[in-house]
């Protein structure tokens, strides 16, 4: 990547990157801070596309990091709604609720890329308590899978979550 | 890292994983466990796979439970997929290039209502259900309706909120929240201020219930006319309102005996760059109307009605000093 590159691929586009994304999220703060990442995500990867494909390279990245705002503000809105529900000594201080929010989002992105059973086997254990038996009848499947699906989950959290070898 | 390295890699990682998740079955027994014990001894590199596991796992167990049920397994059930939303945007990239009007899905409208206001800008919106909102000078506010409730974040700023009530909105209750709690609107009107360290509710019309974030068990009601401050600890002193609280819509800062230093303070919202209040002025009261959207005829104003002068250092950095 030269630098050259990069340079008119901002001056091009970034205006118009820039005014795509405050008509997807009108909101001028965010499309701003979300052009700023797309580009900021390019120069981190190196991969400057060819001219003729430079709109429809940064509109992918855009739509992506678009997605993960979207997700990130149901995430936050979920959260704050179920801490007013919640009694004093459950809540948690100000500086869990960043690490609780951030670990949500984690896990959601790591669950997002498994079959929607494997998913919902794993929450369904994780957060309703449910036993593997109550999660088969729920989900009209068998105990063995449900068994094969929470190893599917763990081992791919595992993949995501442990980065130093062993 | 060789292939076959990250083939025996995954495979004890698929190994630890398995047997997690043999012991978490209800019908696990004696022998399972003993298994699992004789495989996590067979090497070392079992050992550390499985410890790591239980690191993963533990990450999970620190999300109370409740939390994790919202926001992961409800909020799956009837979100819009990744796969829609991609639609979605691509949908809007084309037709926006051919200039059509296509409207945003409902969940869209929803989860993108934002609106914000630059300094000096005070702006009036309307909400779906029929609230009408005020954002006052360097204001942001985010708008998620879902089919039980309306939550309007603000981030910073000021708004003043008059409940709508449209067919279908009736029954959903509406909260504004900010950093430090939440304040529940019971058919009404009334104006939210987010200061530094505590949040202004006062209330024109009905009556609010306000909810520090960290004291949820107490809630305190306000009845039109009053005025209540709260941190994200407590519930301050309620108070009546100041009559000249929503004097901004009007485009003016109504003072009474207001000293400098606020003065200067409750200008600089409406005004790009530093304003400065010397010291040696600040204890000095001013009474009397001042225009918010034209801060510099304020600022003159200022100097008419009290022995000040106002020094331009550039556009954007003015100080308050003693004439």
């Amino acid at each position: 990547m030269s630098a050259s590159s990069i340079e008119s691929l901002y001056k091009d586009h970034h205006n118009w990157l820039y005014g795509w994304l405050r008509s997807k999220l009108g909101c001028s703060h965010s499309a701003a801070d979300l052009a700023h990442d797309t580009y900021l995500r390019i120069l981190n990867t190196g991969d400057v596309p060819t001219p003729d494909n430079s709109r429809r390279y940064l509109s992918q990245i855009a739509k992506g990091l678009v997605i993960d705002l979207y997700r990130r503000r149901q995430i936050e809105a979920a959260y704050l709604e179920t801490i007013s529900h919640l009694a004093e000594p459950e809540i948690p201080s100000a500086e869990m609720q960043q690490i609780i929010i951030e670990t949500l989002l984690e896990i959601d992105s790591i669950l997002q890329q498994l079959p929607g059973k494997v998913r919902k086997a794993f929450l369904l254990r994780q957060f309703e308590g449910l036993s593997y038996r109550q999660i088969a009848e729920q989900l009209n499947l068998s105990v063995s899978s449900i068994e094969k699906y929470i190893a599917k989950a763990l081992a791919a959290c595992y993949r995501a979550m442990v980065s130093y070898p062993l | 890292m060789s292939s076959t390295f990250t083939s025996h890699h995954d495979k004890l990682i698929d190994q630890a994983a398995s047997w997690m998740a043999r012991l978490w079955s209800d019908d696990a027994t004696k022998a399972d466990q003993l298994a699992c014990e004789a495989w996590r001894q067979a090497a070392p590199e079992h050992e550390q796979a499985w410890q790591n596991l239980l690191s993963v796992a533990e990450r999970f167990n620190a999300i109370p439970t409740p939390i994790g049920k919202k926001a992961l397994l409800e909020s799956s059930e009837n979100r819009t997929s990744r796969r829609q939303l991609l639609q979605w945007l691509g949908v809007m990239l084309t037709s926006s290039g051919l200039g059509l009007g296509i409207s945003k899905t409902e969940s869209w409208q929803q989860a993108f209502a934002d609106y914000q206001t630059a300094t000096g800008e005070i702006r009036t919106v309307q909400l779906a259900d029929g609230t009408q909102i005020i954002l006052n000078t360097g204001t942001a506010i985010d708008v998620t309706f879902d089919n039980q409730q309306r939550l309007i974040q603000l981030h910073h700023g000021e708004i003043e909120v008059i409940t709508g009530h449209h067919a279908g909105y009736q029954d959903h209750d509406l909260f504004v929240f900010t950093t430090h709690g939440r304040i529940q609107a019971l058919g009404t009107q009334f104006t939210v201020r987010q200061n530094k360290n505590d949040t202004r509710v006062s209330v024109s019309e009905g009556a609010v219930e306000i909810t520090a974030k960290y004291h949820p068990a107490q809630a305190m009601q306000l009845q039109a006319g009053d005025q209540g401050y709260f941190s994200s600890a407590n519930i301050g002193e309620m108070e009546p309102i100041q009559p000249t609280v929503n004097s901004w819509q009007h485009g003016v800062l109504v003072a009474e005996q207001m000293r400098v230093a606020e003065f200067c303070a409750e200008l600089a919202r409406y005004r790009k760059g530093i304003l400065r209040c010397d010291p040696r002025v600040a204890d000095l009261q001013v009474s009397g109307v001042f225009s918010v959207t034209d801060t510099d005829k304020a600022l003159h104003n200022l100097t008419l009605a009290l022995p000040v002068k106002v020094v331009y250092r550039t556009g954007f950095w003015v100080s308050v000093e003693p004439d």
